[in-house]
């Protein structure tokens, strides 16, 4: 999530899976002419299973433009998440 | 677009001839002027003057080189010279088939859409002709039938116009933030062709952005607005932000390639000074990209004269 407010697309590809990868980009781009920050945003996970574990946040996308601000609710968000032995990947939401 | 032209005249002319035939008809015995021209098409009238008009429908006619009924399969255009396409679109037959397409699936031959960022709010665009009286009275009688004919689109907003809307923004189903009645499970294009079905959608979006995704995204959207029978008109920008325009001339080679109109808003702006374009204090970074008051004047009037061509072209009058 700090990858996509800070719109930094490597590293943010290198940190979920490729199913997911063009959903992924889809989102970087829908706020690539705004700022974004995160607000709040707190993570925990609430379970497994057979595709991952689920993770729910708090917090939101803070997206501003000429002064006006959206903002993009996370906690409506449940994300799948796998460890790849390396690091743990975001596979997806449901919402 | 000059053929067009002519028809219009020639439709003005035939609507008067025939309005006098009814006016008189109503009253005593007329016998209609025939014009003097070589009849090779017969005019179709509407259904609410046919039946008076029946006996004079047939000698009235246009000559086929002025027929409305004619749009070229292909705009003869190539994009690699699109700075000097004409503003207004070259309507294609290929148009009039999906606007055809979309009145059979029920869309609605009143309503526009607009796929834009900042530059297209209702406040600053077409809005102005529903909100403001002067902006209004200072059409052309044409325009002014044309605003009215989209009276319920002009001062619409959307979830596909709002600040910062990119092309991916147009397919993300957040960006709608469940407001204007989209669900949260439909991208703000998919809301707005279930909640508006429009005719046709202006797309400005991408006019500062250099996505390199922005084509993939852009044919989606294409793709789907085809499908929905909805006519997308692409549109040129007026800044060069990137140094070597290669957005408008992707932008010509989209509307080449799908066949569909393109709206050269390049030009419209070529005379005015720094090309009606200036830096926002607020978005220094983006530098000259917005539209100056004398350029968005332009900008609305040249939006509209779009609609009236396009309209009129694919519904055949």
């Amino acid at each position: 999530m700090q990858a996509l407010a800070d719109k930094n697309e490597a590293v943010m590809t290198s940190l979920v899976c490729p199913d997911y990868e063009a959903d992924a980009l889809l989102e970087l781009d829908s706020l690539a002419l705004v700022k974004t920050s995160l607000k709040d945003v707190s993570c925990r996970q609430v379970g497994t299973d057979d595709k991952g574990a689920q993770v729910v946040c708090r917090g939101s996308i803070e997206a501003t433009y000429n002064g006006e601000v959206q903002s993009f609710d996370l906690s409506t968000r449940s994300y799948t998440v796998v460890n790849d032995g390396r690091d743990w990947l975001v596979c997806g939401y449901k919402k | 677009m000059r053929l067009q032209k002519m028809s219009r005249a020639w439709k003005k002319r035939l609507l008067l001839t025939v309005g006098l035939v009814l006016l008189t008809a109503c009253s005593r015995a007329y016998v209609p002027f025939i014009p003097a021209v070589v009849p090779t098409s017969t005019v179709a009238l509407s259904a609410t003057q046919s039946v008076q008009a029946t006996a004079i429908a047939t000698v009235i006619t246009l000559p086929t080189s002025e027929s409305e009924s004619t749009l070229p399969t292909a705009t003869g255009l190539y994009p690699a010279n699109w700075e000097g396409w004409p503003v207004l679109p070259i309507v294609t037959q290929h148009a009039r088939e999906v606007y055809t397409l979309g009145q059979s699936l029920g869309n609605d031959p009143h309503a526009f859409s607009i796929f834009g960022d900042c530059q297209s709010l209702p406040e600053i665009f077409l809005g102005l002709y529903a909100t403001d009286s002067q902006e209004f009275a200072s059409l052309s009688p044409d325009l002014q039938a044309t605003a009215n004919y989209f009276k319920d689109s002009l001062n619409r907003e959307s979830s596909t116009s709002k600040g910062g809307t990119t092309s991916g923004a147009l397919l993300w189903d957040e960006w709608h933030e469940n407001k204007y009645d989209c669900r949260a499970d439909e991208s703000p294009m998919d809301c707005e062709l279930r909640t508006h079905r429009p005719s046709f959608v202006l797309i400005m979006v991408g006019t500062h952005t250099e996505g390199v995704r922005d084509d993939l995204y852009l044919r989606k959207v294409l793709d789907a607005l085809l499908a929905h029978g909805v006519v997308p008109i692409l549109s040129t920008k007026a800044d060069n932000r990137e140094g070597d325009n290669h957005i408008n001339l992707e932008t010509a080679k989209l509307a080449a390639e799908y066949n569909i109109p393109l709206w050269n808003f390049w030009p419209v702006t070529s005379d005015l000074p720094n090309r009606g374009l200036y830096t926002k204090k607020t978005e220094p970074q983006l530098g000259d990209i917005y539209l100056t008051d004398a350029a968005l004047e332009r900008h609305r009037l040249s939006a509209l004269q779009v609609l009236d061509e396009v309209r009129r072209a694919v519904a055949g009058n």
